[in-house]
């Protein structure tokens, strides 16, 4: 038996955004297909895009394929594609075996009838023979943990009764590959727990797994390689760490972005008085960059202007991640830093020694305020960002000083 | 859990499925082959959960026919309508008539609501679409079936003696259930993209009630009689009602066209049903 289940090549598959074109498209392709003509699928007509673009990997036998990507890159795509569901318009899929998909939970049952009777139907619906129902009832009804209430109708269920049947039949699917889509997200933590052990069970027993997901939490738990999929094409693959990390970055990009141009407080002056100039980062060399590797030392420096030399300013800065969690903000007024800058014009410096955040991109915010911390002068939001890289892996956010050390037991 | 059988390869590329080798063919029926458990359990999950929170469950086949066939008969002993004039009493005449015809009508619904009652599940999971549709047939059937028994029991009630043909009168639901379920598998695609479709069906099944003959015996003459040469219903309930009341066939060659094409338009919407069926999941 080889060790490849699924081998994709090249698959792409177009869509069309107005439905008019897609339905008339739709008519064409079929109408061809119908004479036996080619519907010459591997060109773009007007309005169609590429929703998944030159895709090819593997999924191999007792290893999970973690699959990432934002809204709308295809991820669903290309399951519905291995599942046989849709047919690539490019390329082509290989399947040894039987490839199942637990994407909707429950699929065919009916509130009226029981969960015994369920059980059967939603099987069939999954493929599975009468007689590997009968055989594998017993251990259904025990995985769903639903025992006393299988000759009960299904309305008398809980809703997390209704997830846990349905997710029963579906473990139970003799398979050689599973595509799992997003499922895991319904339970309660006694079912993720309980899939989790499922899920090894399964890779024990040598099936393949393909596992979409935005939890990262979840990937990096079960997915040994990973490919982060954009706008239908492959953006990165390979170690899920690796992956992950380009992966998380690029969301925190995307938020951070949106929220520069989109901030509805924006950059704003309050009032006359002082203007921020400039915003720039410096590396403990004094050269100026936007990445920094963590726990290296930062340094943001800020021009100004005032059109009262004489009166006291006060500074404040933050920096906050993609999530939009304020990680940190500091005020000069309150580290007692008073400056009367005596010039129409100066710079500032905020040092922070070692900037131990986990990768990814952040954002800063600078104010300019006066010497009371009372009224600002100007104020912006979000102005700038800068990038975390980390040579080590770094699963938490940030990271405090710290030392490891044995310690002997005085017996 | 890995499978002990031989592998199978699979390979899905664009284009694979197209034309009408026969290849295709054999590949359409090993899936319907296949999907016969399924067919099976989604006709028993329709089929209890329907009369599961009835009270009378499957006496409702018997009820409509009775209902129909009792309005006809006051409308017509009121003199609003005449029904014309029938060898058998009228009641026993039109409840055959009905009991085919509703094989068709209620047919045709239930087979073009179909994929649109399979819900999200349609779209998410690869199985065979055309045994949602084969499935809504199910439940016709058992009607037909009880209803075959009321009437029997109005057969004996008014003394009509059948034929011996009346033997071969299951025969002509083969054509009838072709070409049911042969428009049902197209309409159920269309009612998928478009919901107009259904209440086109529903519509144009009581209109067509009213122009063919089965609730009133055929004039023998006008534009209505002349439709009713063409009107694949109207020789399919005619040519049940010769087997069951006359012995024969008024117009064997006739009859046996009309149910060859009936065959044929089975054959081209199933193979039409499964060039479309992908292609309708990526666009609903």
């Amino acid at each position: 038996m080889s060790n490849t289940v699924v081998q994709a090549t090249g698959i792409s598959k177009k869509f069309c955004r107005s439905l008019r074109r897609a339905v008339s498209y739709g008519v064409i392709d079929i109408g061809r297909n119908t004479i036996g003509l080619s519907a010459r699928s591997n060109h773009l007509r007007p309005g169609e895009f590429w929703a998944v673009d030159e895709v090819s990997f593997e999924l191999r036998r007792g290893e999970v394929l973690g699959i990432v990507g934002v809204n709308g890159s295809g991820k669903s795509t290309i399951l519905k594609m291995l599942n046989g569901l849709i047919m690539p318009d490019r390329g082509r899929i290989e399947v040894s075996g039987r490839v199942s998909a637990l994407i909707e939970v429950g699929a065919g049952f009916h509130p009226m009838l029981t969960g015994r009777e369920n059980i059967y139907i939603n099987g069939a619906i999954l493929g599975m023979p009468r007689r590997e129902i009968d055989r594998r009832f017993d251990s259904i009804v025990e995985f769903s943990g639903v025992a006393d209430a299988i000759d009960t109708p299904l309305k008398f269920y809980s809703s997390g009764m209704y997830v846990r049947l349905g997710f029963a039949v579906a473990a139970h699917l003799e398979t050689d590959a599973l595509l799992v889509d997003e499922v895991l997200a319904v339970g309660d933590a006694e079912f993720r727990t309980r899939c989790y052990r499922k899920i090894a069970e399964l890779l024990h027993d040598g099936v393949a797994i393909a596992f979409v997901s935005h939890n990262l939490i979840d990937l990096q738990r079960l997915c040994a390689r990973s490919i982060w999929l954009n706008e239908g094409q492959i953006e990165d693959e390979g170690d899920t760490m690796k992956v992950l990390g380009g992966y998380a970055e690029h969301v925190d990009r995307i938020t951070l972005q949106r929220s520069v141009f989109e901030n509805e407080h924006g950059p704003q002056t309050y009032r006359d008085g002082a203007r921020l100039t400039a915003v720039r980062f410096l590396d403990s060399q004094g050269a100026e960059c936007d990445t920094f590797c963590s726990g290296n030392c930062f340094r943001v420096v800020l021009g100004f202007e005032t059109d009262q030399p004489d009166e006291a300013l006060t500074f404040t800065f933050s920096f906050r991640s993609g999530d939009g969690a304020v990680y940190s903000a500091y005020c000069s007024a309150y580290d007692n830093f008073s400056l009367i800058p005596g010039r129409r014009t100066g710079t500032i410096e905020l040092r922070i020694p070692e900037l131990s955040l986990a990768p990814g991109v952040y954002s800063i915010s600078v104010g300019i305020w006066d010497g009371d911390y009372l009224a600002a002068y100007d104020w912006h939001w979000d102005v700038k960002t800068f990038r975390i890289t980390s040579e080590k892996p770094m699963p938490g956010r940030f990271e405090l000083p710290h030392s490891w050390a044995k310690v002997d037991e005085a017996s | 859990m890995v499978t002990g059988k031989p592998e199978h390869v699979v390979i899905y590329r664009p284009d694979q499925n197209r034309g009408w080798a026969p290849s295709v063919w054999l590949t359409m029926a090993r899936e319907v082959a296949a999907s016969r458990d399924l067919i099976w359990r989604l006709f028993v999950r329709d089929f209890s959960a329907r009369y599961k929170q009835s009270l009378l469950g499957v006496l409702w086949a018997v009820l409509l026919p009775v209902c129909a066939v009792g309005t006809f008969m006051l409308l017509n002993s009121s003199g609003v309508l005449d029904v014309g004039s029938t060898t058998t009493p009228y009641p026993a005449w039109a409840l055959l008539n009905l009991t085919v015809w509703q094989v068709f009508a209620a047919g045709l619904t239930a087979t073009t609501g179909s994929i649109v009652a399979g819900g999200s599940m349609v779209v998410k999971i690869n199985f065979p679409k055309s045994a949602l549709v084969m499935a809504s047939l199910g439940n016709i059937l058992v009607e037909t079936a009880i209803r075959t028994v009321m009437i029997v029991l109005v057969f004996a009630w008014y003394g009509v003696s059948p034929k011996a043909t009346a033997a071969l009168a299951p025969l002509v639901l083969i054509p009838v259930l072709a070409l049911t379920l042969g428009m049902g598998l197209v309409l159920s695609l269309f009612n998928a993209l478009l919901r107009d479709v259904i209440h086109i069906v529903t519509v144009g099944v009581s209109f067509l009630l009213f122009v063919t003959p089965v609730l009133y015996a055929d004039p023998g003459q006008g534009l209505l009689s002349r439709w009713n040469t063409i009107n694949p219903m109207a020789i399919f309930v005619g040519a049940t009602r010769d087997l069951v009341l006359n012995g024969k066939l008024e117009d064997p060659v006739r009859f046996l066209w009309y149910s060859a094409a009936s065959i044929v338009v089975f054959f081209v919407s199933w193979r039409f049903f499964n060039l479309v069926e992908p292609r309708m999941v990526e666009r609903v």
